[in-house]
């Protein structure tokens, strides 16, 4: 249960983030998806049902204060949470350039998979570049996050006593 | 491997869950919306508490910096200054807001309709979509579906409702549009926002009358806004490179980056009829 503590603590400070210091920063298109973060961090590091759960509540906190449609970003969310997991098994990745690596694709993957999912379809085809350059700003700028954040939760887990990154579980 | 298989089948369960909400959609007051609410509700004194220190800040910022380098010998002369400099900012932002609120108080006299002005106090989480956050919930008569303006026209609607705060959806966003009127060539069309940052007017055939300069009005024929409201203005017409219609882009009546202050209509406008 620690680790839901500390990816509960987590979670309202990323959505403090992005829902009121950006706002208040005036900052609109350019919202790092820190919640995806925590999501990757998740897949890639911690291997167990609670993991899944956190992942996908998330992705619902993502659906509460974004978009329209409640289950868009929860889908999403789990999808890139059991991506990160497959890949972990198979590849080296517990290391923090690898875990930005993770996060600009799975902000590209998630931002996709919104348009494309909320049938934004045809506006994609339309103003491709202005689209793409908003979503690879967005990737690039959370993935320049994610160390910090990383270091965050590493922090975090040894405050609450949860075993070091490598050990999973 | 046994607990890769729990792991990928509470995973699958989870994804499926997704699918059905998205599928179903969720409405007010189901109960797949409840953990929505009670995070909104836990969420609202952190964005209210994070806007009333940013706007501390920006007050000392404004009346005290200039202080900085004073003179030992004038200290107390300038800490009264100071006082004084913070009562001003304090003061001229009340003035602000009074003078805004006056605009909102006049367009709900001109509508006739019960209404409650919020304050906003959060953004989107993301930037895929364009919504804010505003201090009045279900307490206040908010709820999904309802109309909000500012004194300059129209905001968005109400898609979320809490007891203590809402969120509504900006008319620039994609998955929000509003049915508008020309007010020179009297032809309808629907404005909805644009993924790429900006509104466009949708669906306006090639031998359409539209041009830049013509004020668009919302029509009350979506049971959202009442007719009348400014929506904003055309900006640029250009044929679509294929396909039937135009492409027209619309400078939106509302700055949505400097809103402070929204109205938000708590009952749904009379259905107009279309005089056409």
């Amino acid at each position: 249960m620690r680790i839901a503590v500390l990816f509960s603590v987590a979670a309202f400070a990323a959505l403090v983030v992005q829902t009121s210091v950006m706002h208040l920063l005036g900052v609109v298109t350019l919202v790092p998806d820190l919640l995806l973060v925590l999501a990757v961090n998740l897949g890639l590091r911690h291997h167990n049902m609670v993991a899944a759960i956190l992942a996908f509540a998330l992705g619902y906190a993502t659906d509460a204060f974004s978009g329209t449609r409640i289950g868009l970003n929860s889908l999403l969310v789990t999808l890139v949470f059991l991506l990160c997991y497959e890949t972990s098994r198979h590849l080296w990745v517990n290391n923090d350039a690898v875990g930005a690596a993770a996060v600009f694709l799975a902000v590209v993957f998630k931002d996709f998979g919104t348009l494309l999912l909320s049938g934004a379809g045809g506006d994609l085809r339309l103003h491709a570049g202005r689209i793409l350059a908003q979503i690879f700003a967005r990737a690039l700028l959370t993935a320049c996050l994610t160390p910090i954040v990383f270091a965050l939760l590493r922090r975090g887990g040894r405050l609450l006593g949860l075993p070091p990154s490598g050990q999973r579980g | 491997m046994a607990r890769r298989n729990r792991l990928l089948l509470i995973g699958s369960v989870l994804l499926l869950l997704s699918v059905h909400l998205l599928s179903t959609g969720v409405r007010q007051g189901d109960l797949s919306s409840r953990p929505r609410r009670i995070l909104m509700d836990v969420m609202f004194p952190l964005d209210a508490a994070m806007a009333r220190v940013a706007r501390t800040a920006e007050h000392i910022y404004r009346s005290y910096f200039d202080l900085v380098g004073v003179n030992e010998q004038n200290q107390q002369l300038k800490a009264r200054l100071a006082q004084l400099d913070l009562l001003q900012a304090r003061l001229t932002e009340v003035e602000a807001d009074n003078r805004r609120l006056s605009e909102l108080l006049e367009v709900r006299r001109a509508l006739s309709m019960k209404a409650v002005a919020a304050n906003v106090i959060g953004g989107d989480a993301t930037g895929m979509s364009r919504s804010i956050v505003v201090d009045r919930g279900e307490r206040s008569g908010v709820k999904p579906g309802l109309a909000v303006l500012s004194e300059q026209g129209v905001v968005g609607k109400v898609i979320a409702a809490s007891r203590h705060s809402a969120r509504v959806l900006l008319l620039e966003d994609h998955n929000c549009a509003a049915d508008v009127l020309d007010q020179r060539s009297r032809i309808h069309a629907i404005v909805a926002g644009a993924v790429d940052d900006g509104v466009v007017l949708k669906y306006v055939q090639r031998s359409e009358d539209v041009k830049p300069g013509d004020r668009l009005v919302t029509s009350g024929l979506d049971g959202v806004f009442p007719r009348g409201l400014l929506v904003g203005t055309i900006s640029q017409v250009r044929p679509q490179s294929s396909g039937l219609f135009l492409d027209v882009r619309v400078a939106p009546a509302v700055n949505f980056r400097q809103l402070e202050q929204v109205l938000v209509l708590t009952e749904e406008p009379p259905r107009s009829i279309d005089h056409n």
